[in-house]
C-alpha cells in the first residue's frame, strides 16, 4: 500500500493493473470500484511498465511499430503447445523487453523504478488460457510477483 | 469543420506521416510534463491512452488543414488533381469563371422492321436496350400504311424494305448521360415490348450528342488553356473560340495551319510562288470518333450497258458537310452488305448564296470543308435498266463517314460579327488516318482471357485522343491495354495499319509495328498538323494465346 510520501519526488503513472492480494492474479482496469482510478509509483509502476512491454504485440501500436515484443505473437500463432513452448517464447522475447525497458529509463529515476531483470516463475497451461507468474526485479533489489492471465483461444 | 470536411476527404488515422506524428507526440509530452510535472508521461498509461491519441488526432487535423489549404491552391491542384474533392476544385476554378460541363445524353433514330403492313404505334417513353443501357422514345410514333393516313406530326409511313418486310423509325434518347450511349449505325437496339410483327431493330445512323460529364482533370486542362482569350489569332486563341461556345466546347483536338506552314496552299494564289499569308486552315476534330450518316439520294440513270445501268448522284454541301468518303451505296432498306461499285467521283465546291466565303480556288482546297460537293457515278448491279430511259431517277441509300459540326463551326466563324478581318478562315475536318490495329495477348498457362471488349474500347479511346503529332506509337496502345491485363500477361505481335484518305480522294497506306509516321506531303496538305488517327473498337483485333 502506497502512502503519500511514496509519491514525493517521483513521477506517477495511472494505475492500469489491479493485483488480487491473495492469488496474485493481475487484471487490467483503469477504474475498479470503489476507487475512481489510482496513481502508481515505485516498483508497481515498474511492473506495469514491464507488463505493458511484454504483452504488447510488436507492430500493433500505430506509429510505435518497434514497441512491444513477440511474446503474444507466438501465442496467437498457435506455437504454445506445452509449458516449454511458453518458456521459449518468454526467453526469446526477453531481449526486446530488456532493451526497451532500459531505453525508457533515465539515470535520475528512482532505483525501484529501474529494471534489473525478470524471471518466469510458473506456467499454468489450460485449454483456453495460460497463466504465467512473473517476478520483476528492480535496481533497488526489490521485486514484485504477478500472475498474468493470457487467453489463447481465438477471439 | 463542415466546410473543411466537404472540401477534402479526411485522412485515415492509421496512414498519417510517421515522423510528423512522432514529433507531435514529443511536443505534447513536453507541454504536458511542464503542466503536470509529477506525472509519468514517458511510457505508460498516460502515454498510450492520452498522449498518443492526442498526437494522432492533432496530426490528422494538421494534415487535413494542409490538404484544405492545398485544395485552394491552383498550383497544388495542378500538381495533384486527386488532392481535393471535385467540389473544392470547382470552387477554385469558379474564380476563373469556369464550371464543369454536365454532359449530355446520346440520341438518334431507330429503324424498326415489322413483317406486317398494319398500323404500329410506339408509345412515348417506350424503352429499348442496347449496350446494357436503356433508351426511351422521345414521342409517340404511329407508323401508318398509307401516305394519306399520315396526318399528325407523330405519324410516319411504313416503307417496304425490299425483302417483304416493312420499316419505320422512332427517335430515342439514352437514359444515361455520356458517350457510352453513342450507338453506331446498324447497331442492334431491342425494344423491351416488341410491337406486333416485330422482326428486328437497329440504329438508323450513328447516335449523336452523347457527351461525358467533364472530369476534374478535363476541367483543369481547360483552365490551363483558358487564359487565352477567344479570338481568331493563334492556336490558343482559336481553341478558346471553341471552348467559350457551348455548342463546340467538347471539341477533341484542333490544329491551326497558316502563314509559313508547308500544308498551307491557299495563301499562294497570286502569281508569286510564295505564301503571302492571310489564310488559315483550321482542322477541327469535334468528336473522338467519326460519324456514319446514311443519306437518301436521288440518282439519275446516265448510261446503260445492256441491262446494267450507271447512275449518278450529287452530294451537296449541306447533305453531309465535309464528309470523308462513301462507305456504301445500296438500295434503300437493303440489308445486303457491300456496296455498288463506284466508277467515278468528281469533287467540286459550292459557295451557294453565302455573303462571304473563304478563298477556295479548286476542289482540293475545298475537301473536307462545308463547301465540298461531289458527283458520284456508280453501277447498280441489281436493277434491270433495259426498260428504263436515260434520265430516269431512283433513290439510293448512301452511307458516308464524316466529322460532325464542321459546317456549324465554319458558319460561326464566317458570320459578319465574328469574321477575322485579317484574313480568311477555312474550317476543315482533319485528314483521316483510319486504323486497323492487331496484337496478341500472351497469357500464363491456365489464365482466363482478359476483358477483350474493354481493352478494345480503351485502345480505341487512346488512339482517338492522340493530338496532331503526326505519329502513333505502339506504346500508346500498350499503355491503354496494360491496366486491363492480369499479372504476367503481355502484348505481342503488334501491327498498326493506317489508311490516310487525302484531300484529292487518293489513299496512302502506312504500316509499322512500333510507330506509324504520317508521310509529309505538303502539296496535298498532308502532314503532322493536319492528320488525325481514327479507330473504332471494331478496328482493334485482339487474339490471345
Amino acid at each position: 500500500m502506497s502512502t503519500l510520501t511514496s509519491f514525493v519526488g517521483r513521477l506517477a503513472d495511472l494505475n492500469a493493473l489491479r493485483t488480487d492480494p491473495v492469488t496474485g492474479l493481475v487484471t487490467f482496469a483503469l477504474v475498479a470500484p470503489p476507487d475512481g482510478g489510482q496513481l502508481v509509483v515505485g516498483i508497481a509502476k515498474l511492473f506495469q511498465r514491464y507488463t505493458r512491454t511484454l504483452l504488447l504485440k510488436q507492430g500493433s501500436m500505430p506509429y510505435r511499430p518497434d514497441d512491444g515484443c513477440t511474446f503474444l505473437i507466438d501465442a496467437d500463432s498457435g506455437l504454445w503447445r506445452t509449458t516449454f513452448d511458453v518458456g521459449q517464447s518468454f526467453i526469446s522475447a526477453g531481449l526486446d523487453v530488456y532493451r526497451q525497458m532500459l531505453a525508457d529509463e533515465l539515470d535520475t529515476d528512482p532505483p525501484d523504478e529501474m529494471f534489473a531483470d525478470a524471471s518466469l516463475v510458473n506456467i499454468a497451461l489450460t485449454q483456453d488460457q495460460v497463466g504465467i507468474t512473473v517476478e520483476v526485479f528492480s535496481q533497488a533489489g526489490t521485486s514484485v510477483v504477478g500472475v498474468l492471465p493470457i487467453v489463447t483461444l481465438p477471439r | 469543420m463542415s466546410s473543411l470536411s466537404n472540401a477534402i476527404p479526411f485522412r485515415d488515422l492509421l496512414s498519417l506521416d510517421v515522423d510528423s506524428t512522432q514529433s507531435r507526440l514529443v511536443t505534447i509530452q513536453t507541454r504536458l510534463q511542464e503542466a503536470f510535472p509529477t506525472l509519468y508521461l514517458q511510457r505508460g498509461v498516460f502515454h498510450d491512452t492520452c498522449e498518443m491519441i492526442a498526437a494522432i488526432l492533432e496530426e490528422q487535423l494538421g494534415e487535413n488543414l494542409d490538404d484544405y489549404l492545398s485544395s485552394r491552391s491552383l498550383m497544388d491542384i495542378l500538381n495533384d488533381p486527386t488532392l481535393a474533392t471535385p467540389d473544392a476544385i470547382n470552387a477554385v476554378l469558379s474564380n476563373f469563371l469556369l464550371t464543369p460541363q454536365t454532359g449530355s445524353a446520346a440520341g438518334g433514330s431507330v429503324v424498326i422492321v415489322v413483317n406486317d403492313d398494319t398500323t404500329v404505334t410506339i408509345a412515348l417513353g417506350a424503352t429499348f436496350q442496347a449496350r446494357g443501357l436503356e433508351y426511351t422514345t422521345t414521342g409517340v410514333t404511329s407508323a401508318r400504311v398509307e401516305a394519306s393516313q399520315v396526318i399528325l406530326p407523330t405519324d410516319t409511313l411504313l416503307t417496304p424494305t425490299g425483302d417483304g418486310n416493312w420499316q419505320f423509325t422512332v427517335s430515342v434518347v439514352c437514359e444515361t448521360i455520356g458517350s457510352a450511349g453513342m450507338l453506331n449505325a446498324d447497331e442492334s437496339i431491342i425494344p423491351d415490348v416488341p410491337p406486333n410483327g416485330y422482326v428486328t431493330s437497329y440504329a438508323a445512323n450513328d447516335f449523336t450528342g452523347g457527351v461525358d460529364p467533364e472530369t476534374t482533370t478535363d476541367l483543369l486542362a481547360r483552365q490551363q488553356a483558358g487564359f487565352a482569350p477567344p479570338g481568331l489569332c493563334n492556336q490558343g486563341n482559336f481553341a478558346a473560340v471553341l471552348r467559350t461556345n457551348p455548342s463546340f466546347a467538347n471539341v477533341v483536338n484542333q490544329s491551326v495551319v497558316g502563314y509559313g506552314d508547308p500544308q498551307m496552299l491557299r495563301d499562294k494564289h497570286t502569281i508569286f510562288p510564295i505564301g503571302l499569308g492571310g489564310r488559315v486552315d483550321w482542322y477541327v476534330r469535334t468528336t473522338p470518333q467519326y460519324a456514319t450518316q446514311v443519306l437518301t439520294e436521288s440518282a439519275v440513270l446516265v448510261a446503260k450497258n445492256a441491262n446494267v445501268g450507271t447512275w449518278q448522284i450529287s452530294i451537296g454541301r449541306d447533305d453531309a458537310p465535309g464528309f470523308y468518303e462513301i462507305e456504301s451505296i445500296l438500295p434503300p432498306g437493303s440489308s445486303a452488305g457491300g456496296t455498288f461499285p463506284i466508277t467515278e467521283i468528281v469533287p467540286g465546291f459550292d459557295f451557294s448564296t453565302d455573303p462571304w466565303h473563304p478563298d477556295i480556288v479548286n476542289p482540293l482546297e475545298a475537301a473536307f470543308t462545308r463547301y465540298q460537293t461531289v458527283l458520284v457515278q456508280f453501277t447498280d448491279t441489281t436493277t434491270d435498266v433495259s426498260a428504263l430511259p436515260l434520265g430516269a431517277t431512283q433513290n439510293y441509300s448512301v452511307t458516308v463517314r464524316l466529322m460532325p459540326q464542321i459546317d456549324a463551326i465554319q458558319d460561326n466563324v464566317a458570320q459578319e460579327t465574328m469574321r477575322s478581318r485579317a484574313g480568311d478562315i477555312l474550317v476543315k475536318a482533319p485528314i483521316p488516318c483510319f486504323l486497323t490495329i492487331s496484337f496478341t495477348i500472351v497469357k500464363l498457362p491456365g489464365q482466363a482471357d482478359p476483358d477483350l471488349t474493354a481493352i478494345a474500347n480503351a485502345v480505341a479511346l487512346a488512339v482517338n485522343s492522340v493530338g496532331f503529332t503526326g505519329s502513333l506509337f505502339a506504346s500508346v496502345i500498350t499503355a491503354a491495354a496494360a491496366p486491363l491485363l492480369s499479372t504476367g500477361q503481355q502484348l505481342q505481335n503488334m501491327d498498326m495499319l493506317g489508311r490516310i484518305v487525302r484531300p484529292d480522294g487518293s489513299s496512302v497506306t502506312i504500316r509499322d509495328p512500333q510507330q506509324l509516321l504520317v508521310p509529309e506531303t505538303p502539296t496535298l496538305m498532308v502532314g503532322a498538323n493536319t492528320v488525325q488517327f481514327f479507330a473504332t473498337p471494331d478496328d482493334i483485333n485482339i487474339t490471345t494465346m
